[in-house]
């Protein structure tokens, strides 16, 4: 089973309704989109959607009551509507919410949900206040807190956040004997099934950080949390994270945790969660990872590429993928191109008059889309796409005549110049140019103006005249680099 | 708001044989009119009797026949003529004055029914049959304690009068005396077996007293010797439906309505029990069928529920509307009309119902506490005070007035009062944490959503721990006074209910509480005084038993008692025993304080009671948080604060802990809040025992036994975290029962979303605790990694368990 499509209406960043296809297939989605531009209102929809399943009260969860989600800038209704489709027996359904919270209280989308991840990047936030000490970090609150709270117990059927909010203030009385006990036996509890998670995921962790070619050993060091009955606080609050280089020859550098590494960590130590839960009958498992690679640079990037993409692993998953790295989302998209499971959409956002917008784009002929908005009179969506469509078309072309283009270590600093400039100078193996010279000049125009990314707020202020007359050059552009 | 239909008195009426008529012709056609009549054919007896009359003109004996015939065909007024004829004729026709005063009672003209029945007493003293009657008509008049004078003397009068019996039981119900009602049945019962209206009517004792078994058996019984009793299959179709069982009350109603088509108040029972359901579609139908056909109050008001339950607040208003209109004083039908104000926000609506409803008087203190719910709407906190206040004083035993009128003193700030107020919410059984998460979450989004700081103790109050069963959420009160129910909830305790053999049936002997041994410093010895009793004479030690209470249990396994009864049943030869009683000697004073028939140095038990310790059963605490239930087969002996259910079936022990039954019990005890649920019998006895197959119970029965090794390991209860793994592999064994027992119950529903249990873990072959040859501990810790293995169906079933609805409403999280 996979979810085939998507509807979002009023939801957050979303003000009309939007639909996104993924098709019989149920494919995976790359996103691209700036921030601010709906990508993580996307992510938000689908993980919320699926939480929204849980009785009210049940988690003190506002998320899963929508009106909270409520687009601001209308008072319509909004919803997110999934379509959800089987092979064998082959079926649809769709289910909607809030169309009442109820329908998501269904058997379907509790496990889906029980058998989902959903990882953001401000979960990993939490590596950043970590203070590794050499070898050795506490990593007790990103693990308790973040990363491992949503595993359920297999015995008490609670998560961990549950287990962990059953033990927080306010404590009893110094005198309330019985309530003291009943806390400590909840701690007990707690620790009992922190060990054991932490022992179920060690071998996991292992071998996923092996992809990462860390050649490391590592542990997580629990000791149990203690109640401290005089001061009424909660002690031992630490899972001491110890990694054993196998490699001691490297340099002292290398071998420190440093942010990037315990990113990597961290996210290993999810997916493997994630990794260990049984598989639900439906076979219909997501994982969403909103920008959680920013973090990272690129030689740690690949790898979680390469596990995302492992047969092994996450094979079976609706993967859902964002980023907000133009590059790294190029690179993505070559490589899940040709597994065909992939598809890959870019969201700009635009400022209209009232407000702003997500424009979502599938990668289609992005220059037909820029005179649609230019039809509808929305300047600065059109602005937007007919700049992608600029970049797209210089680019394609440099790729097919294997132009010599800047190298650049981080792609994401190249700009349209580094591809714009090539096709300006370039010469045919006879000689003359590849393109006119009033066309370049004109596109020149425009580029400073229209085409280019870093001038981005300017395009509030550009009369439409202007704007078809760019429409225009583009359009001259692809045509002359077609025949050329 | 539904009436039994109970059976009329039996009244008696009598022909006249008349013997020695001159006109031997004429009483020819007199006998022979009384054979139509026993044949039931009653146009040739009335030409029979009429030819008597032709032939002897004064023959009183047939105009009195006549009038019987002219009564059995309910021509009261032609009876009655007649009847004068006779009297007229003879006037002292003793029979005829009976028949009289038959008829009239009939007529509903009791004075002079009873002045009939008074002058044939005075002609005969002796007449039973006139006494019964008369008493008919006195219980007709509403003068019960006359009317059973009367039946009593026709009971002496005449040996076995098994209808005087009935109609004495009739008199005593209508004085709600439920037990002499019984008694009386019964004896009509024993003189005439085939008494269909006395079963009949010893169902409707019966159920007024609540005991609905009784009362559903003599029903069945009416309706057999009965089978187109209309009404008997109405009654147990009622009594089903107080029983929540509501699909047998719908096919009894059903029934009902096939014998009599216009019975409206089967219609409008059927509707009850259909909504009670949740099956408001179907009740709703069943309501307006009863309507068209008695236009009443009642089902207009049962109609506006089914409507509000469904959501459907207009054509719910308009039927309380109707139901206020042809009764001005129904209360109840004001209250839920206001409920329905208050939840569309019409405040003053709203108010004005409730005010009305006060004004009436009957239950004013819910309609305060409902009133004052929507003042705080308004924000008017002075006059919700005011209502709550008034809703306190009328009823100081509701919690749910407490808690709101609490939480307004939070408002105002005023925490010494709100703290009253909620603490005494709580004791009378609120569960004011849930209440207080339905309205505000927890107390940090009430803080910051108000910008105070609760006090410390308050917060804590309030606030949510680890909960441990099922919360009530409550606020407003229909007009019955009940929270209102999830069809969900009232679903699924029925499905379960029917899912098997009420535990009392399916266990053969009694289950029972252990021995009051109070005093204790007198009865229960530790190790150090058995011995030295021992010691000082060896026949002690014949009636020292090893003896726990029950706080002392744990689940599955009993530990080994630390403590030794002394033994002393009724009737001991205490002199065989001078160790003993030198002991109990010195307790002497405080032991003859004690009530009951024991001599001083006994127990209140005989010596019976022995065999009640030394069978094999299950134990439980009468106080538990969670289901703990223990095997006992060491033969130990207990105290009043344990449950024993005698039995050899360890798999029930199994059952008995799971989630399904603890839901279950906690539903049927009706104990929904956080505090430690209690044992009760008649509950305990209820629960439901699924029919499962041999090999299925041997399952369970295994993992019982793994269970009860588990319990004694010393690392499953170890505090060091080096044995985490074997904690938790104790509770993974417990959930794996949990899945069979849910499996058990409730089989369609986890087959429909493919969740099996019993099958995977009949397919590994689990070996019983006996056949593990190598170390126990190493075979159980593989047993468990192979479960516990993600890939296994077991644990993946178990994983995705709450996908299955049922258990999701098991689990409160629907």
């Amino acid at each position: 089973m996979k979810i085939t499509d998507i509807e979002i209406k009023n939801f957050r960043a979303f003000p009309k309704l939007y639909h996104i296809n993924l098709h019989n297939a149920g494919k995976n989605l790359l996103i691209y989109g700036e921030n601010g531009s709906g990508k993580s209102s996307l992510y938000l929809a689908l993980k919320y959607f699926l939480e929204s399943n849980v009785n009210e009260g049940e988690k003190e969860n506002k998320n899963s009551e929508f009106e909270n989600h409520q687009n601001i800038f209308t008072k319509d209704p909004g919803y997110v509507k999934l379509r959800f489709r089987s092979e064998q027996p082959r079926k649809q359904r769709t289910y909607e919410w809030p169309e009442s919270i109820k329908e998501t209280n269904n058997d379907l989308i509790v496990e889906i949900s029980k058998a989902s991840g959903f990882l953001d990047y401000k979960d990993l936030l939490g590596v950043h206040y970590l203070q590794p000490d050499g070898e050795s970090v506490n990593v007790f609150n990103l693990l308790v807190g973040t990363l491992l709270a949503d595993t359920i117990n297999p015995v008490t059927d609670r998560t961990l956040a549950e287990a962990w909010d059953d033990i927080q203030e306010p404590y009893p009385r110094r005198s309330a004997k019985h309530q003291i006990a009943s806390l400590k036996q909840r701690v007990e509890v707690f620790n009992d099934e922190l060990v054991n998670r932490l022992a179920d995921l060690r071998p996991k962790v292992r071998e996923i950080l092996g992809k990462f070619r860390y050649n490391v050993d590592l542990n997580l060091d629990f000791k149990g949390v203690t109640y401290d009955q005089k001061n009424k606080t909660l002690e031992n609050q630490q899972i001491l994270l110890n990694v054993k280089f196998f490699d001691k020859d490297i340099s002292e550098r290398y071998l420190l945790l440093n942010e990037a590494k315990l990113s990597a960590i961290a996210i290993a130590i999810y997916l493997s969660s994630i990794l260990l839960l049984p598989d639900p009958k439906s076979g219909l498992r997501i994982l969403a990872l909103d920008d959680i690679l920013i973090g990272l640079d690129m030689s740690n990037r690949l790898p979680v590429l390469d596990i995302l993409l492992d047969k092994e692993y996450f094979l079976n998953y609706q993967i859902f993928l964002t980023t907000y790295d133009k590059a790294w989302y190029e690179i993505v998209k070559q490589r899940t191109s040709h597994i065909g499971k992939w598809k890959s959409v870019e969201f700009y956002f635009s400022e209209t008059d009232e407000y702003e917008m997500p424009v979502y784009k599938e990668d289609a002929p992005y220059l037909k889309k820029a005179k649609e908005y230019f039809d509808a009179s929305d300047y600065k969506a059109c602005a937007v796409y007919l700049r992608t469509a600029f970049e797209a078309i210089i680019k394609r072309f440099c790729d097919k005549r294997n132009l010599r283009v800047r190298y650049c270590e981080n792609p994401k600093q190249l700009t349209s110049k580094d591809f714009w400039d090539p096709i300006k100078t370039g010469i045919r193996r006879n000689g003359t140019s590849f393109l006119q010279a009033t066309l370049i000049r004109e596109i020149e125009l425009y580029r400073s103006i229209i085409l280019n990314p870093l001038n981005h707020a300017a395009i509030a202020n550009i009369p439409r005249r202007e704007i078809e007359e760019a429409i225009n050059a583009v359009e001259e552009l692809e045509t002359a680099l077609a025949k050329a | 708001m539904l009436g039994l239909n109970q059976t009329l008195a039996n009244p008696f009426y009598s022909y006249s044989f008349a013997y020695g008529n001159e006109d031997k012709e004429a009483e020819g056609y007199n006998n022979s009119g009384i054979a139509y009549i026993k044949r039931n054919e009653l146009e040739q007896a009335i030409a029979s009797f009429s030819k008597a009359m032709e032939l002897d003109p004064r023959y009183a004996d047939a105009y009195c026949n006549r009038g019987v015939v002219y009564y059995f065909k309910g021509e009261y007024e032609k009876a009655i003529m007649d009847y004068n004829e006779a009297i007229e004729l003879d006037p002292r026709h003793v029979v005829t004055y009976n028949n009289r005063g038959v008829a009239y009672s009939n007529e509903g003209e009791q004075e002079k029914a009873i002045g009939d029945f008074t002058r044939a007493i005075e002609i005969k003293s002796d007449y039973a049959d006139a006494y019964n009657n008369r008493g008919n008509a006195y219980g007709n008049k509403g003068e019960y304690d006359r009317a059973i004078t009367d039946y009593t003397k026709a009971i002496e009068l005449k040996v076995n009068y098994a209808e005087a019996y009935h109609n004495r039981g009739n008199a005593y119900g209508n004085k709600s005396e439920y037990e002499k009602a019984i008694a009386n049945y019964t004896k009509a019962i024993e003189l005439n077996t085939k008494f269909a209206d006395a079963y009949h009517n010893r169902a409707v004792a019966y159920y007024n007293r609540m005991d609905f078994g009784s009362a559903i058996k003599n029903y069945t019984k009416a309706i057999e010797l009965k089978p187109d009793d209309a009404s008997a299959y109405y009654n147990r179709s009622i009594v089903y439906t107080e029983k929540d069982n509501f699909d047998l009350a719908i096919q009894d109603s059903a029934r009902a309505i096939e014998l009599n088509p216009n019975f409206a108040e089967a219609y409008h029972n059927r509707g009850v029990a259909y909504a009670k359901k949740g099956n408001y579609d179907f009740a709703i139908k069943d309501y307006t069928k009863a309507i068209e056909l008695k236009p009443e109050f009642t089902i207009y008001y049962d109609r506006g529920h089914a409507y509000n339950n469904k959501g459907d607040y207009d054509c719910a208003i308009k039927d309380y509307t109707k139901a206020v209109e042809l009764n001005p004083n129904f209360a109840s039908a004001y209250i839920n009309r206001g409920n329905i104000y208050s939840d569309i926000s019409d405040y003053e609506r709203a108010i004005e119902d409730y005010t009305k409803a006060i004004k009436l008087n009957l239950n004013p203190a819910d309609a305060y506490n409902n009133r004052g719910v929507v003042y705080v709407k308004r924000d008017d906190v002075t006059r919700a005070l005011e209502d709550y206040t008034k809703a306190i004083e009328l009823n100081p035993n509701r919690d749910i007035p407490y808690y709101n009128r609490g939480v307004v003193w939070l408002h105002l700030q005023k925490w010494e009062k709100a703290k009253t107020d909620l603490t005494a919410a709580k004791k009378k059984g609120m569960d004011i944490i849930a209440s207080f998460r339905d309205g505000y979450k927890n107390v940090e989004a009430y803080e910051k959503r108000y910008r105070v700081k609760l006090p410390e103790d308050i917060a804590l109050m309030l606030t949510q721990r680890r909960r441990d069963r099922y919360p009530k959420l409550q606020k407003v009160l229909d007009a019955d006074g009940n929270p209102i129910e999830s069809p969900n909830v009232v679903n699924l305790r029925a499905q379960l209910r029917n899912a098997g053999t009420p535990l009392g049936e399916y266990i053969k002997t009694k289950p029972s509480f252990g021995i009051n041994t109070a005093p204790i410093e007198a009865f229960i010895v530790d190790k150090a005084t058995r011995d030295k009793l021992i010691a000082a004479h060896p026949s002690s030690a014949d009636i020292l038993k090893p003896f726990l209470h029950g706080q002392d249990l744990r689940r599955w396994h009993v530990d080994t008692p630390l403590q030794w009864l002394i033994f002393v049943h009724r009737g001991i030869a205490i002199n065989d025993y001078p160790a003993i009683l030198k002991h109990l000697e010195k307790y002497r004073e405080s032991l003859s304080k004690r009530k009951g028939k024991q001599e001083w140095y006994e127990l209140p038990v005989s010596l019976r009671d022995a065999e009640r310790f030394a069978q094999p059963k299950l134990v439980c605490p009468d106080t538990y948080n969670h289901q703990t239930f223990a095997v006992d087969t060491a033969g130990y002996y207990y105290g009043k604060t344990a449950y024993l259910i005698p039995t050899e079936e360890t798999w029930l022990c199994g059952l008995l802990n799971s989630r399904t039954v603890e839901w279950f019990y906690s539903q049927v005890s009706n104990q929904l809040t956080i505090d430690p649920l209690r044992a009760r019998s008649g509950h305990i006895q209820q629960i439901p025992i699924p029919d499962l197959t041999s090999a299925q119970k041997a399952l369970i029965a295994k993992l019982v036994d793994y269970l009860i090794y588990l319990q004694q390991q010393p690392t499953t209860d170890s505090k060091d975290l080096k044995h985490a793994r074997d904690a938790i592999m104790l509770g993974y064994f417990e959930r794996i029962i949990d899945g069979l027992i849910y499996e058990a119950y409730l089989p369609e529903d986890l087959h429909k979303g493919d969740k099996h249990f019993f099958q995977p873990l009949l397919e590994e072959q689990l070996p019983s605790y006996a056949e593990i040859q190598d170390d126990k501990m190493t075979v159980l810790r593989d047993l468990f990694e192979l479960l516990y293995e993600r890939t296994h169906l077991v644990r993946r079933n178990l994983y995705y368990l709450d996908s299955v609805k049922v258990v999701r409403i098991i689990q409160d999280r629907l």
